[in-house]
């Protein structure tokens, strides 16, 4: 059920005397808010472990200061 | 304007627009730097000449009938309802006003609305025009780009908004179509129109090898393109202000006079909103789609950048009346399909999209549309009588009018017309040179000579 069904007079003076919410499934607030939560915090976490792998593939290479001048495509 | 009240909201307006004008100009220097930044050294002039005659190409044509399309075809082509082809309306914006040579297309003592709005539109055209601009650098011919500009700036696009981006359009009456924030007039239709053209223009030599294995090529300077991408989130919030109308006293237009006065800021469906909310969601979404795009792409900056922007062009649909929340989450799920999407389309149908513009602009802009239809199911599409709710198959249908209808099949038939009469890509031997080349020969020889003055 849409939280507006019809734009009309008894909506309008519903909402001013209300909390004036439009967003839809105002139920949806809470889980959202945690699934917003868990995602930035996974991110964190997800991001880390990729440059962890990145810094260890570097390391045991160990191609040297110089090594980034003969990588430098020149498209 | 006989009252201080009347006075005030319309040059208000007047000022409105014309300041989210120049905000959105700031797209198109934005897709300037990103598109020059992406393209080889060799190519990078004709790429950026490319990019900047669809301005005054795209601005004549919409001056010319652009407007008067968008105010003409609301009825759709005898759909709704039977009625005519053409909508002759009455009043302000009827499709008569729109021809170029009425008295309301210049300055004109008695409106002060009808060219900063019009105005507003043709940004918007440029921008149809520039997300194409995009993913043909490098092989087409910059003739060829000019007709396919006018094209997609002052006919398709156009056509799209007068059906689905219009208070009386027959997509929103029949099909409870809902589009705030241009998801599927704008970015579906610019992704379906592009993919119609690269499958006709064909990849660029070398992108491609012997065994099919896609080949990156470039970018020549990632920091430009980082930074024009920047820009054109930088001129987004121009686009996002324009797709509103400001301020509208809703009470006389939707029978609620009874409720009082009732001013407020509304999408272009004139369905109430605030300038608030939108804010929100366009910087959530904007989040949303930055954090999925920097983990699928596993830290990539030009498709981070990117992601940023398909992110806000997931959620445009229903950012009227998400909660930022869910716009957040909304725009991530966008970003990883297109993500995905956009490489799966290039080894399997060997689509070379130097820019993956129809993946940023085209995939994210439909899966906006169906996810919209679900998330604001049962809304209503209009407060006039006699609209159809918003409702996933509606959506769904308008997401394959704009993708695929409008979009795709014109690009298509467009550039097959202009390939058989050998008008679109560029010969091998220049592709391999360089577009370029004869400038780049030029500057050469005039350093030579000055060298040579210098002695």
């Amino acid at each position: 059920m849409a939280t507006i069904e019809a734009w009309s007079a008894e909506t309008v003076t519903a909402l001013q005397e209300g909390t004036g919410a439009i967003y839809p499934h105002e139920w949806s607030v809470w889980p959202c808010l945690i699934i917003a939560v868990v995602f930035w915090l996974w991110w964190h976490f997800k991001t880390s472990a990729g440059e962890t792998e990145e810094h260890d593939r570097v390391r045991s290479e160990n191609p040297g200061r110089d090594a980034h001048k003969q990588h430098q495509a020149d498209w | 304007m006989d009252s201080d009240i009347g006075a005030l909201t319309t040059i208000f307006t007047e000022f409105y627009y014309w300041v989210t004008v120049v905000l959105m100009f700031l797209i198109h220097v934005g897709f300037c730097m990103y598109e020059v930044g992406v393209s080889r050294h060799k190519n990078h002039l004709h790429t950026l000449m490319k990019n900047t005659m669809l301005i005054p190409l795209v601005t004549v044509t919409f001056f010319f009938f652009g407007w008067w399309i968008y105010w003409a075809f609301p009825n759709g082509p005898w759909i709704y309802h039977g009625e005519g082809l053409l909508l002759n309306a009455d009043g302000w914006g009827g499709n008569d006003l729109a021809l170029p040579w009425k008295p309301i297309m210049a300055v004109n003592f008695n409106d002060h609305i009808m060219m900063v709005f019009w105005a507003a539109f043709l940004l918007f055209s440029w921008t149809a025009a520039s997300i194409v601009s995009g993913s043909v650098i490098e092989r087409i011919r910059t003739s060829a780009f000019g007709i396919l500009a006018i094209a997609i700036g002052s006919v398709f696009w156009v056509v799209d908004a007068s059906w689905g981006w219009h208070y009386n359009g027959w997509m929103v009456k029949m099909l409870g179509y809902h589009d705030a924030y241009a998801s599927g007039v704008i970015h579906a239709v610019a992704g379906g129109f592009a993919l119609g053209i690269l499958v006709v223009l064909g990849p660029r030599i070398g992108k491609f090898a012997s065994d099919g294995t896609p080949i990156n090529i470039g970018p020549r300077n990632p920091w430009m393109v980082t930074l024009g991408l920047f820009l054109i989130y930088t001129g987004f919030w121009g686009f996002y202000a324009a797709c509103n109308i400001p301020i509208f006293d809703i009470g006389a237009d939707y029978g609620i006079a009874e409720a009082g006065t009732t001013f407020t800021a509304t999408t272009i469906y004139i369905t109430p909103t605030t300038l608030s909310g939108i804010t929100a969601n366009f910087l959530m979404s904007l989040a949303g789609g930055l954090l999925m795009g920097y983990v699928v792409s596993k830290g990539d900056p030009f498709w981070t950048y990117s992601s940023g922007l398909a992110g806000i062009i997931t959620a445009s649909a229903g950012n009227d009346l998400y909660h930022p929340l869910q716009a957040m989450i909304i725009a991530a799920i966008g970003v990883a399909i297109m993500y995905k999407l956009h490489y799966w389309v290039e080894r399997r149908f060997k689509i070379d999209d130097a820019v993956g513009a129809v993946a940023v602009h085209g995939y994210a802009g439909v899966v906006g549309l169906v996810i919209c239809g679900f998330v604001l199911w049962g809304y209503p599409s209009s407060a006039y009588e006699g609209y159809a709710a918003i409702n996933p198959l509606g959506m769904i249908a308008g997401a394959v009018i704009m993708f695929g209808v409008l979009g795709f099949l014109p690009g298509w038939i467009i550039a097959s017309i202009l390939n058989a009469a050998g008008k679109l890509r560029i010969p091998h031997e220049v592709e391999l040179a360089g577009m370029d080349l004869n400038v780049m020969q030029a500057s050469k020889s005039d350093q030579d000579a000055h060298a040579a003055a210098e002695h």
